[in-house]
């Protein structure tokens, strides 16, 4: 856990915006959080260099990242881990993930599939997770 | 395993950890008082991932005692 000097308004959890995977698992979890806990921010926009200087942009890339209000920032399977504390649809995952002594299992299955991403679901420079781009307005 | 008595066990502290878990999760914090009731009352703020682990152990625990072998009930009666 790292301690960041930001305290955002909300739980922040930094992803991987260019990964299509991540962006599913996004989709998934906005889809779960109810209550509006969460604030999602992709680790390319430049909030997060400006907001987070403490965490490093390789962490960034390795693992998903929530900050918390308190600003203490939780990685990987810990990150997971806290979500399903905070997200009362998680509860239920929450219970294996919480058994004592567990959590190297649990580290070592979120680097595989980390590892994997890429290959899981693909990447997203061919430009296909962009937003489609305004149309101009031709009424003039 | 032999002894019915350890099989219901494993059930009563799975439910003890169950509720002691769920009573974390209700409550901010909880002040402790000295059984003597003089001297100094303290409070105890359980960490955020402390009723969770409570609630994983009792499931287990509980999950335990649904995998052994045999009532504690039929135990008995066969003493």
């Amino acid at each position: 856990m790292i301690q960041t000097a930001t305290r955002p308004d909300h739980d922040t959890v930094l992803y991987d915006g260019q990964c299509r995977f991540c962006r599913s698992q996004i989709a998934l979890l906005r889809r779960l959080d109810v209550f509006g806990a969460l604030r999602y921010t992709s680790l390319h926009d430049e909030k997060v260099a400006r907001d987070f200087p403490e965490l490093p942009q390789e962490r960034l890339r390795e693992e998903i990242v929530v900050v918390d209000r308190a600003g203490t920032a939780r990685g990987g399977a810990e990150a997971v881990r806290y979500l399903s504390r905070r997200l009362p649809l998680l509860w239920p995952l929450a219970l294996p993930l919480h058994v004592p002594g567990s959590l190297p299992i649990w580290r070592t299955f979120y680097a595989l599939v980390a590892r994997n991403r890429y290959r899981i679901a693909g990447r997203c420079d061919d430009g296909s997770c962009r937003l489609p781009q305004a149309t101009p307005d031709r009424s003039r | 395993m032999k002894s019915p008595m350890m099989k219901s066990l494993f059930l009563a502290s799975g439910i003890f950890c169950c509720l002691l878990g769920v009573e974390m999760l209700v409550i901010d914090s909880a002040m402790l008082r000295p059984f003597s009731g003089t001297g100094e009352t303290r409070a105890f703020t359980a960490p955020e991932w402390a009723p969770w682990t409570l609630l994983s152990v009792g499931a287990v625990t509980i999950l335990h005692f649904c995998t052994v072998p045999g009532s504690a009930a039929s135990s008995f009666d066969e003493d």
